[in-house]
């Protein structure tokens, strides 16, 4: 499985180090967030430097239904000349999705991207909406409006869905068994699951939010399809072991959890404080936790070259190559070829982090907020769900 | 089929028939091998299902009947039966309504006799009697058919090595008993043990699409490979079976045959899985992969 960067503002050379240490496979650029132009060049040079890596431009067509509110901070999307406000009621004519893709496909062509992600809408409620038929027409048009363009890169289409949505498991069911069978389908999908805010952890970190996540990449890929999870941050892995070609993060937090706040002013005052991902917890913790709890508990540091970045503290900048090294390393431990033994082993990597953050509380050692073990039994929950749904 | 007519009064209609010897029977039909021109051919009486309070009933499964038929002449595929000399035509015996129409009759033997035989097929005959089902399925799939009653009964095991596995009873009983369930809901179409889990949910028709089929296949190569129809169990009641066809995950078919290799019967399991959007549905990959099995 493969670890994409999710790049936002503020890219500095994080992508590159990433890249040249081998952290990350690939990158995928958000056009709100970096000028066109300067956005181009970087793709350029990262081909021209790196030609194996993967590069993907999200096309964030998705904010377009909200792009009349007052408070958006839409950045440099409006440079692409496909983007433009709509109205779901617009959108429900196929003449105006074709005019959004071939806009889009004309634009991007021009890039050096390996693949293309198609443009789509945002799924902000339910699979039983209006906002689900337009996003069925987006994925059903795709192939046949990128034929057009001659351009034999692999096509992705792109499905952003908010979290609620994958609550009703019927409606849900009827969505993946429709997007699967399509006449003429894309190469695969680009998938975001969006929460209701960048903190909202719980939103993520929910049962049938699991469940389901990792559902739409099994019956994805058990159709062929070649499946790049954006936003996926930690559970990259399990995704992987349900069958995701790839995963992403970044270095903020609203690029480790996609929400639309990510596209109002922020609220926050302060830079967040740097984190260490420790593989055993699954989680970030301040860098205090980790000298705390590794006196006792050795095994929550990972044990990998980044490490030495935390002695005493990296620099801001630097924090995430610590987490894709982490997350790389997770994968290429929990992710195989056969699915059941890679579920199993999710599950007991799972039950370990449940155990570890036992220990922690027998020490007396009181986590932060964010350090503490609220994912611990949604993971557990999500994976059994899945297994048992899955077959497996 | 209850109350099916004396073979001498189906003879009286059907006089280019020679020799009209019953074969088998089901619930809306029953099959003759008989001599049409020289040619041996399945002769096929099909009841049409009628509503004595509603005349149109009457009318548009006549109709469905003859267009399904119709469709099934269409149909290329060497591995789907083909037509025979009788073309179809409604007939009345004891004031019953009847279709009568003729199909190719195809000397061999069914899948469910090898299975009372204690046959075990290797991994070449299970690939090759995939992927005859897997062109025939599609074929069908390409004209909006789905066939809904694959099941070892229907599958012959042909003498002819250009078509070695003939689908039969193609649609009818599926658009029969379509017909009726829009009339009657809790009438479910095919055979009990080979009902895809998806067919159990309410409004199945809107969503049911050719990965039906696709499932009937798969317990069809399990029970082949196996000997046992995971489902079948003999003293369950029909609540039961539907329960254990929505609910329960059968064993791996790697369980019962370590011979095979692995992926194959993995295949197999995927394919059985009870949300339609976990089997997978490419059939040029699908048959791509049997055909590594040849």
């Amino acid at each position: 499985m493969k670890i994409y960067a999710q790049i936002g503002h503020g890219l500095g050379e994080k992508v590159t180090k990433g890249l040249y240490d081998g952290l990350v496979d690939g990158s995928i650029f958000s056009p709100k967030d970096l000028q066109r132009d300067t956005m181009i060049s970087r793709i350029s040079e990262m081909r021209r430097d790196h030609p194996d890596s993967e590069i993907l431009v999200d096309p964030q067509f998705y904010v377009s239904l909200f792009a009349d509110s007052p408070a958006i901070n839409l950045g440099n999307i409006p440079d692409w000349n496909c983007f433009r406000s709509y109205r779901k009621g617009q959108l429900e004519l196929a003449r105006n999705v074709d005019y959004v893709l071939d806009e889009y496909f004309n634009e991007v062509s021009t890039m050096e991207v390996t693949r293309v992600i198609a443009p789509n809408i945002y799924i902000s409620q339910s699979f039983d909406s209006r906002e689900a038929v337009i996003a069925k027409n987006f994925i059903r048009q795709a192939r046949p409006a990128y034929e057009k363009t001659r351009d034999n890169r692999p096509l992705l289409a792109s499905l952003i869905i908010c979290r609620e949505a994958l609550l009703d498991r019927r409606e849900f069911e009827e969505f993946i068994n429709d997007i699967t069978i399509l006449d003429n389908p894309p190469d695969g999908f680009y998938l975001i699951i969006a929460s209701r805010s960048s903190e909202a952890r719980s939103d993520i970190y929910h049962t049938d939010v699991v469940a389901n996540w990792m559902m739409l990449n099994l019956s994805l890929s058990v159709n062929g399809f070649y499946v790049v999870n954006g936003y996926s941050d930690i559970l990259t892995p399990f995704l992987g072991a349900a069958g995701g070609a790839a995963g992403a993060t970044g270095w903020w937090s609203n690029l480790r959890m996609f929400s639309l706040d990510r596209f109002f002013p922020s609220t926050a005052g302060r830079l967040p404080i740097v984190r260490y991902l420790s593989k055993l917890l699954l989680n970030r913790i301040m860098v205090s936790e980790k000298d705390a709890i590794s006196r006792f508990i050795p095994a929550i540091i990972n044990q990998l070259p980044h490490d030495e970045d935390y002695n005493p503290e990296p620099v801001r900048s630097e924090e995430v190559l610590q987490s894709w090294e982490a997350l790389k390393s997770l994968t290429e431990e929990l992710v195989s070829d056969d699915i059941s033994r890679s579920i199993d082993k999710c599950l007991q990597a799972v039950l370990r982090v449940e155990q570890s953050y036992s220990e922690i509380a027998s020490l007396g050692i009181v986590l932060d907020q964010k350090s503490s073990d609220y994912h611990v039994q949604p993971l557990l929950d999500g994976l059994r769900q899945f297994k048992e749904r899955a077959e497996l | 089929m209850k109350d099916k007519p004396d073979i001498q009064k189906v003879q009286q209609v059907v006089p280019e028939a020679d020799n009209l010897e019953e074969v088998g029977t089901g619930g809306y039909k029953v099959v003759y091998r008989s001599q049409v021109n020289d040619k041996t051919e399945a002769v096929k009486l099909v009841k049409i299902p009628g509503d004595e309070s509603d005349a149109t009933v009457r009318d548009e499964n006549l109709r469905r009947i003859i267009r399904e038929i119709d469709l099934l002449g269409k149909c290329a595929s060497p591995f789907l039966v083909k037509l025979g000399a009788i073309q179809p035509r409604p007939n009345e015996i004891d004031g019953t309504e009847y279709v009568l129409y003729s199909e190719e009759y195809i000397p061999g033997e069914s899948l469910r006799e090898k299975i009372k035989a204690s046959y075990f097929p290797t991994k070449e005959e299970l690939a090759e009697m995939a992927i005859c089902m897997l062109y025939a399925v599609r074929e069908l799939a390409e004209m909006n058919i789905i066939h809904r009653d694959i099941k070892p009964d229907n599958i012959i095991k042909s003498n002819d090595p250009t078509r070695p596995y003939v689908l039969l009873d193609l649609g009818i009983a599926f658009h029969i008993g379509g017909t009726l369930i829009t009339r009657d809901s809790t009438r479910i179409p095919g055979t009990l043990y080979y009902i895809a889990p998806e067919m159990l949910d309410q409004g199945f028709r809107q969503n049911l699409d050719y990965r039906a089929d696709l499932y009937t296949i798969a317990l069809t190569l399990y029970e082949f490979a196996s000997g046992d129809n995971p489902f079948a169990h003999q003293d369950d009641l029909q609540f039961t079976t539907l329960y254990r066809i929505k609910t329960q995950k059968p064993k791996p078919l790697g369980e019962f045959r370590d011979d095979l290799p692995a992926p194959l019967c993995k295949l197999v399991d995927q394919l059985m899985r009870k949300i339609p959007a976990l089997r997978p549905a490419n059939f040029e990959r699908l048959i791509k992969q049997m055909e590594g099995y040849r």
